[in-house]
């Protein structure tokens, strides 16, 4: 498809589905209004957490300098601990280890994991003929309704009540109401037997540590707890800028995660580092006591290390993905995730030129961007993303890769300044 | 003292003449000289954002002599970005005449001179444009200015994270969605009217005014497609709306 051909239908799009769409509108206002406030409280409550993310973005600087590094001491670790531990440098390999792992006609029970959005996975492993249950609320509505996420932590934060109500009340084939205790106890019983039928259970991590292997998943519902301890096999896939050198520092790095993400103090903070495992009888160690036998850690970089490489796009790489930034973008808050391709607002410009859709597919993004500024000061690394979609356009005119409206504007301003004349 | 008018042409390109207006007419009120560029290379700082950096410098020579060519002793600007382009980005450029913003340029001499004001018993909410506000810094000028009006009531832009985090007005104020004009023209109207809606409307004001014309713009357009009944003004024209007379 032509660069100004994606462009037209990412206008389209922008405008049909986000800003004309009354019910995003409404669903965005409840949460952006709900989300400010509860963050507000939050760090009101927990002050330090503002010098800790200073801390964090040191952290994150020195862990993607040494990702190789840390990737390699995290899988050692794993194996240590008994998991099993791969690296997937493509989409394509990643497809293959997950072949390798999975099989075909499994039950799967997948918790929230916007690296296997990335990459498509849950589509994937469908369509080798498995059966597989998104377990998040949100993401579960999402794939009802057969779309994708359009926020960081709230995949279907455009859906207000009464929609996910008629949704519900189609899947079950009884009257939902929209009420929104009604609707979680719904898909609660849904989900319920799910966990205990799947052969196996995926999941995304916040944070890893180099240095043990512990992986951290922070969650409010439980779904990712029973997703990972149920299934007597647990496939993590995270990406290679997650690791960060040792417990500690994910300790860190998972707080202020989850502080910008809205929760005061999550439910659930996961960590893992190994199988189930028990040496009750006689200290002999035995694996699968009652969580899962085995354990298997991907690591995805799929475009990551390019980033890496770059002295401007490598702080993209330093992105807890707690969302707070989305909820202050002016943009983002009419057209929600349809400001994006895959991954969504500004930041997620950058993500989706190195590891979804390319430069190609993300110019138009490139070109939603108002380079305000209003995300970097709410970000709480303070991560310059105006300087990087700024690079990235710089980068589009160098590939001719510019939408045709900005290009016509740009070239009769240069044809003008070339006659001198207004 | 020749003040050059610059952005003429881009005010133009963008349907708000009255910016144009209220430019001269306050530069007049000052006892200064208004003056324009012969040929002007309408919207040319906006090459740099949208990724034409290498081109914007290279025709930058260009826009520095239609400047000096037209007399003047200082270039003033209505739009935040050409504000920023040539103090920062373009610093480096060589070039005898200063370019400022209108803010600057209302404070210095409003407040150096003996200004006579009309009431204006209206709540009046300040806009910072992002490059003048949050980029340069420039925020004491425009609140000064306003509140040299009598009965005006300055209103600023809260959110719940300003006790939490101190950000200030200027670090959150929205913007209405300026450059999409260019980059993604039917966005536009939808990102302003909803600023409009969200930010603007439940701080119960009489009137938005911003710092920057190209948010003016966008406001406007905002205000038009959604029917929002607060007042938009461009800082310049609530000024020269309020200006009667100055004297030394
Ligand atoms: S700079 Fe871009 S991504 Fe950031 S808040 Fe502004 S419009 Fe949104
Ligand atoms: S860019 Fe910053 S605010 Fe946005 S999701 Fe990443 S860490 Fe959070």
């Amino acid at each position: 498809m032509s660069m100004d051909r994606i462009y037209e239908e990412y206008v389209d799009r922008i405008i049909k589905f986000g800003a004309e769409n009354e019910r995003t509108r409404i669903a965005l206002d409840r949460a952006i209004d709900s989300y400010r406030k509860n963050r507000a409280n939050a760090l009101k409550k927990f002050p330090h957490t503002i010098t800790l993310a200073e801390e964090v973005r040191k952290i994150k600087e020195y862990s993607i300098s040494h990702m190789d590094e840390l990737r390699k001491s995290a899988c050692d670790a794993i194996e240590e601990n008994h998991g099993h531990c791969y690296l997937a440098k493509t989409k394509e390999q990643a497809y293959s280890i997950f072949e390798d792992l999975v099989g075909r006609n499994k039950t799967i029970v997948k918790s929230k994991s916007l690296t296997s959005e990335e990459i498509h996975l849950r589509q994937f492993l469908e369509s080798m003929g498995n059966e597989v249950y998104e377990t998040d609320l949100g993401e579960f509505i999402v794939q009802l309704l057969n779309t994708r996420p359009m926020h960081i932590l709230s995949p279907a934060i455009n859906i207000p009540r009464e929609d996910v109500a008629r949704l519900l009340s189609d899947f079950t084939g009884e009257s939902i109401p929209p009420d929104i205790a009604k609707e979680v106890a719904t898909v609660r019983k849904i989900l319920r037997e799910k966990y205990f039928k799947a052969d196996i259970g995926i999941n995304g991590a916040n944070v890893i540590s180099a240095d043990t292997g512990t992986m951290f998943i922070i969650e409010n519902e439980g779904n990712a707890r029973l997703s990972i301890g149920a299934p007597p096999v647990q496939i993590a896939l995270i990406g290679i800028e997650k690791i960060v050198p040792t417990l500690n520092d994910a300790f860190k790095t998972a707080e202020v995660t989850w502080r910008y993400a809205n929760y005061r103090i999550p439910a659930y903070v996961n960590l893992i580092s190994g199988p189930s495992k028990t040496g009750d009888i006689e200290k002999v160690t035995t694996y699968g006591a009652h969580g899962p036998r085995e354990l298997h850690v991907v690591f995805l970089d799929n475009g990551r290390s390019e980033m890496a490489k770059h002295p401007v796009y490598r702080e993209a790489l330093y992105c807890l993905r707690c969302g707070a930034c989305l909820y202050e973008c002016p943009v983002y808050a009419v057209t929600a995730g349809h400001y994006g391709q895959q991954y969504m607002g500004g930041i997620g410009t950058i993500w989706d030129a190195f590891t979804t859709v390319g430069f190609e597919g993300a110019a138009p993004e490139a070109y939603t961007c108002l380079r305000c500024g209003r995300c970097k000061v709410m970000c709480p690394l303070g991560i310059d993303t105006v300087t990087m979609v700024t690079q990235l356009r710089k980068d589009l005119v160098s590939r001719g890769l510019v939408p045709q409206p900005v290009r016509e504007f740009a070239e009769e301003i240069l044809e003008l300044a070339k006659n001198g004349v207004r | 003292m020749k003040v050059l008018i610059y952005g003429w042409g881009s005010a133009e390109h963008l349907g708000i003449t009255e910016v144009n207006d209220a430019m001269t007419s306050l530069v007049n009120k000052l006892g200064h000289e208004p003056v324009y560029l012969d040929d002007e290379v309408v919207c040319a700082e906006g090459l740099g954002a949208l990724g034409y950096g290498k081109q914007m410098r290279e025709i930058a020579p260009v826009l520095v002599k239609l400047m000096e060519n037209s007399g003047a002793d200082v270039a003033v600007t209505p739009f935040a970005a050409s504000y920023y382009v040539w103090n920062y980005t373009l610093k480096d450029i060589p070039r005898k005449i200063p370019v400022i913003h209108v803010v600057q340029y209302l404070h210095r001499e409003l407040s150096s001179k003996r200004p006579v004001f009309r009431e204006y018993e209206k709540r009046v909410l300040i806009h910072d444009g992002c490059r003048l506000g949050r980029y340069s810094g420039v925020v004491k000028e425009p609140r000064a200015v306003l509140k040299m009006v009598p009965k005006l009531k300055l209103v600023e832009f809260e959110h719940p994270d300003m006790e939490a985090r101190g950000t200030k007005p200027w670090d959150i104020a929205p913007c209405p969605g300026s450059w999409l004009e260019i980059t993604m023209n039917p966005l536009m109207p939808y990102v302003a009217d909803n600023v409009l809606r969200r930010d603007v409307e439940p701080l119960n004001v009489d009137v938005l005014t911003t710092t920057c014309a190209n948010g003016y713009h966008a406001f406007k357009a905002g205000k038009e497609f959604g029917h929002r009944d607060v007042e938009v003004k461009f800082i310049a024209n609530l000024v020269d709306e309020v200006l009667v007379e100055v004297s030394e």
